[in-house]
C-alpha cells in the first residue's frame, strides 16, 4: 500500500488524500511533522488560530514488526512555547496509522460555526463527522463510549476538557493496547486539536499492511535488534521498576528538584521511589511491567492499583511522580496516582501541570505537601475551567505571571522536568538550547559516541560539554523519526550490533542504503529545520537560557549554580 | 560486622519467598563498620555476594556523599560517609552518572574540600542499596544482619501491612515477642541490629 498524505480542512469541512511530495518521502515521525510544520505553517501565526496545523505522523518503522517501533509523533506550533513542537507517545495509533497507509495526517483551518467534530480515517477515506455526545467529557468516557459505538479496535486519539478549553498544557491522549491512555503531553498540542474543534480521531486500518522492501533482511535485522534490547541490563531494570527507578538515584545525586526547585533532595523520596512503588504494585495485584504499544520488549509501563486492588492509573512515569511528589512535596504515592489519573482524564500534561502546582504552592494557593488539595483543584477548578483552573491549566509560566512568583522553572515557557540543571549541567544545556522548550527527552539518545559525532573536544571543557549535548540532540532527533522509543538508545550505546541493526531495519524496510553518517545528517537537518522555524517566529539566542534563579540561587546539598554564559550557550548552534 | 553491644538484635523469621520484599528497606541505608582510607572496592568486597566481578560489572552507578564516583579505588573518608549503589540507570541523567560514562563530562562537579590526610581510624559507612542491587545482594546482607534505626524499620512496616502479617516469628533481644507489639517495643530504641532468617513451611 502506497503511503499517502491525508488532509483535513476544518474551515471548509473538506478532506483529501494526496501523494507524498518527494521531499517528504525520506522523513517519518518527528522529522516529518517538523518538516511539514516548517513548510506549511506561518511561523508568526497564532497557535490557536486558523493558520496553525496539527500534523500527526507514524515513524519510519511504525506498523512493522520491528521491536519498540510504536511511537506516534504529533507536531504543530505550540501554544505553550510559541516554538515548533513535536511530542511523541506510545499507544496503538502509530502502528495502525502506518498500516492504513497514512504517511501523515494534516489538520488545518478552523470551523466557522460552533460545535464539535470527529475524524475517521481508513485506508480509502477520511471523513469529518459532527459529534454531540462526547464534548465536555473526559478521556476515559470517550474510550468507553467509543468501545460501544465502534466495531473492532480502531486507534483513538482524543482530547479531554483541557483540550476543549484550549489550555496551553492540554495533551492529545492515545489509546494503548489495553484501553489505557498514553499522552502526547508536552507543549499544549491538545489545545491545537481543541481549537480545530476535533474531540477525537479514529483510525481503522482495515486489512492494511506495511510493505517491506526486503522482508528476509528485515526479519534478520529485527532479530538482532530485539536481542540486543532484551539482553541489555537496563531492559530488566526498566521492566522491574519502570522509569521511577530514578527517584532514589537522582535524589542521592542532589538533583531531584524539590519544593519548587529550592532544594535537590526530597525527604520523602523513599515513599515515592520506584522500589517502593514496585512493592505496592505487587502487593495490590497490579502489573509492575506493561507495554504501551505492541512489540515493546522493554515494558517500562505499569498498572498501579489502589488499596482496594482496583486499577488507579497506568503508565506512571518518573517525571510525573517527581513533579507531583518532590516538587510539590507530596510523599503519598496513592495521592500522586490519583492526581495522575485525573490529569489523564482531563487530558493535561502531568509535568507542566504539576510544576505549575509547585509554583502555585510557593504563591500560597495551597500548602506544599497538600496532595488532596491538588486533586481537589484538578477536579473542581481545572476540569470546570474556573479562573484558577485556567491559570493552572495554562502552565507553569501562567501561574508565575498570575501570582507574581519569580522562581518559575521554565524555558521558552515550558516547565523544566525532573533533573535540576544546576547539579546536572548537561541537562541544563539541553533544556536551554532545545528547539521546543525545556524537555528532558530532547537530548536523550545517548548514542553519540557510536555515531562518531562526539568526543572530538575535551568533554570536561565547556566547549566539549556543549558539543556533547548537541550530539545527543542530533541523535535524538534521528531516533524520533523512526518511531522507535528512546529507550532503545541505551542498548544502542552498549551493544555494537544494535545501532547497525536499526540502520539495517530502515534499509530493509525501504530498500535503501543508509549509513551512520546519513543518520547523523538526518538529525542535524531536523534540528536546523526546527531552529529555522523558531528564528522566523521571532526567537533569538537570548531565548536559549535558563531562568535567572538557576544562575544565582545555589542548590542544596551541593550548593551549585548553572554557570554557562549566554555567549557559551550560543555556540550550540555552530554547526 | 557490627558488634556494638548496645543495639538489641531483632531477628525476623520469614518464608524464603517473602525475603525479597524486605530488601526495599535497604534504600534507606544501613550502617556498616569500615576503616578510613579503605577503598570502596575492598569495603564492598567484604560484604556477602559483592565479588569484585559483581562490583565491577553490575554496580554501574556509585555515589559517595552524593557525588558520582568512577574509580573503585576511591578511599572512604570522613566520619560517616554515605555510599549508594545502583545498577545502570536509564535516561541522559542515568548515563551521565554511570561509572566511566562517555557522558560523565556533563556532570556538575561540586567544589568540595577533601582532606588529604587519612588516619586509618574506624568509621561507620551508611550503605544504601537501590533497585536490582538491593534485590540481588540485599538478602545476603539481611541474613548477615545490619544496623538500622528503629524508625526506618517501623516506617517501612507501617506502609506494608501484609509484610507484618507474613512474619513467622519475631525475636527481640533474645526474647520471642508478639509481632503486633513490635512498634511499641521499639519506640524507645534508637538503633537495632536487624537479622532475617528464613524457613520453609
Amino acid at each position: 500500500m502506497a503511503n499517502k498524505i491525508f488532509r483535513v480542512n476544518m474551515s471548509t469541512l473538506t478532506t483529501s488524500i494526496e501523494d507524498v511530495p518527494e521531499s517528504w518521502a525520506g522523513h517519518g515521525g518527528r522529522g516529518l511533522t517538523s518538516t511539514i510544520v516548517a513548510a506549511e505553517v506561518e511561523p508568526t501565526c497564532h497557535p490557536l488560530g486558523p493558520k496553525n496545523k496539527l500534523v500527526i505522523a507514524p515513524g519510519l518503522l511504525s506498523g512493522t514488526i520491528a521491536a519498540n517501533s510504536g511511537r506516534l509523533s504529533i507536531g504543530a506550533k505550540s501554544p505553550l512555547t510559541g516554538t515548533i513542537k513535536e511530542s511523541n507517545a506510545g499507544g496503538t495509533a502509530a502502528q495502525i496509522l502506518a498500516k492504513a497507509g497514512c504517511k501523515a495526517l494534516i489538520v488545518e483551518g478552523l470551523p466557522e460555526k460552533d460545535g464539535w467534530y470527529s475524524i475517521a480515517l481508513t485506508p480509502e477515506s477520511i471523513t469529518i463527522n459532527e459529534e454531540t455526545e462526547l464534548p465536555g467529557k473526559g478521556n476515559f468516557a470517550v474510550l468507553e463510549t467509543l468501545a460501544d459505538r465502534l466495531e473492532g479496535s480502531p486507534a483513538i486519539l482524543t482530547i479531554g476538557q483541557a483540550g476543549e478549553m484550549k489550555m496551553c498544557s492540554a495533551n492529545v491522549s492515545i489509546k494503548d493496547p489495553d484501553g489505557n491512555l498514553r499522552s502526547s503531553g508536552r507543549g499544549g498540542l491538545g489545545a491545537v486539536m481543541g481549537s480545530k474543534k476535533i474531540k477525537f480521531i479514529t483510525i481503522d486500518p482495515k486489512d492494511g499492511k506495511v510493505e517491506i522492501a526486503e522482508p528476509e533482511k528485515f526479519k534478520e535485522a529485527n532479530r538482532v535488534f530485539a536481542k540486543a534490547l532484551m539482553d541489555h541490563p537496563l531492559t530488566a531494570g526498566l521492566g522491574q521498576y519502570g522509569t521511577n527507578v530514578l527517584v532514589n538515584v537522582i535524589n542521592e545525586a542532589g538533583s531531584l528538584p524539590t519544593k519548587n526547585f529550592t532544594a535537590g533532595q526530597f525527604e520523602g523520596h523513599e515513599a515515592i521511589s520506584g522500589e517502593t512503588m514496585h512493592d505496592i504494585i505487587v502487593e495490590r495485584g497490579g502489573k509492575p511491567r506493561h507495554n504501551c504499544h505492541a512489540g515493546c520488549v522493554i515494558q517500562c509501563s505499569q498498572i498501579y492499583n489502589d488499596a482496594k486492588g482496583e486499577k488507579l492509573t497506568a503508565g506512571f512515569e518518573y517525571e510525573s511522580i517527581w513533579a507531583m511528589g518532590a516538587d510539590c512535596c507530596v510523599d503519598n504515592l496513592d495521592q500522586i496516582a490519583e492526581a495522575d489519573r485525573i490529569m489523564d482524564d482531563i487530558g493535561i500534561d502531568t509535568i507542566e501541570t504539576s510544576v505549575a502546582f509547585g509554583v502555585a504552592m510557593e504563591a500560597g494557593v495551597l500548602e506544599f505537601g497538600d496532595g488532596a488539595g491538588i486533586c481537589r483543584i484538578l477536579q473542581e477548578e481545572v476540569t470546570k475551567g474556573t479562573g484558577l483552573g485556567r491559570i493552572i491549566g495554562n502552565g507553569t509560566g501562567s501561574v508565575g505571571r498570575a501570582y507574581g512568583v519569580t522562581r518559575v522553572p521554565v524555558v521558552k515557557n515550558q516547565a523544566i522536568p525532573a533533573y535540576d540543571p544546576r547539579s546536572i549541567k548537561g541537562m541544563g544545556i539541553t533544556y536551554a538550547t532545545s528547539t521546543q522548550g525545556a524537555d528532558h527527552t530532547m537530548g536523550y539518545a545517548v548514542t553519540a559516541n557510536i555515531l562518531g559525532v562526539g568526543g572530538n573536544v575535551d568533554p570536561m571543557s565547556k566547549e566539549g560539554q556543549i558539543e556533547l549535548s548537541r550530539n545527543l540532540q542530533v541523535a535524538t532527533a534521528a531516533i524520533d523519526s523512526t518511531g522507535m522509543c528512546l529507550f532503545i538508545a541505551f542498548a544502542a550505546l552498549d551493544d555494537e550490533k544494535c545501532l547497525p541493526a536499526l540502520i539495517d531495519l530502515l534499509n530493509a524496510r525501504f530498500g535503501i542504503a543508509l549509513t551512520g553518517d546519513d543518520v547523523v545528517a538526518l538529525g542535524q537537518s531536523i534540528l536546523k529545520t526546527e531552529r529555522g522555524f523558531n528564528l522566523a517566529a521571532g526567537f533569538t539566542a537570548a531565548d536559549d537560557r535558563l531562568p535567572d534563579f538557576f544562575y544565582t540561587e545555589p542548590l542544596p546539598p551541593h550548593n551549585v549554580v548553572f554557570d554557562f554564559t549566554d555567549e557559551e550557550m550560543a555556540t550550540f548552534w555552530d554547526f | 560486622m557490627d558488634n556494638q553491644p548496645t543495639k538489641p538484635e531483632l531477628i525476623l523469621t520469614l518464608d524464603p519467598q517473602d525475603l525479597p520484599f524486605y530488601t526495599t528497606l535497604l534504600q534507606s541505608g544501613v550502617e556498616i563498620k569500615g576503616s578510613e582510607g579503605e577503598t570502596m572496592a575492598l569495603f564492598l568486597n567484604r560484604l556477602p555476594g559483592f565479588t569484585l566481578d559483581y562490583i565491577s560489572d553490575v554496580v554501574q552507578t556509585i555515589f559517595l556523599n552524593g557525588t558520582a564516583v568512577d574509580d573503585l579505588t576511591t578511599p572512604l573518608r570522613g566520619k560517616n560517609p554515605v555510599l549508594a549503589l545502583s545498577a545502570a540507570m536509564p535516561g541522559l541523567a542515568g548515563a551521565i552518572f554511570r561509572r566511566n560514562s562517555f557522558h560523565a563530562g556533563l556532570r556538575t562537579q561540586p567544589d568540595k574540600k577533601v582532606s588529604k590526610e587519612i588516619k586509618n581510624r574506624p568509621l561507620t559507612v551508611t550503605l544504601k542499596l537501590f533497585n536490582s542491587i538491593a534485590l540481588e545482594r540485599g538478602p545476603g546482607l539481611l541474613q548477615m544482619g545490619v544496623s538500622i534505626t528503629s524508625r526506618q524499620f517501623v516506617d517501612f512496616l507501617a506502609k506494608r501491612d501484609t509484610l507484618l502479617e507474613k512474619i513467622k516469628q519475631v525475636s527481640l533481644a533474645n526474647s520471642i515477642v508478639n509481632k503486633k507489639d513490635l512498634t511499641a517495643l521499639l519506640a524507645d530504641t534508637k538503633k537495632i541490629k536487624l537479622k532475617i532468617s528464613t524457613t520453609h513451611g
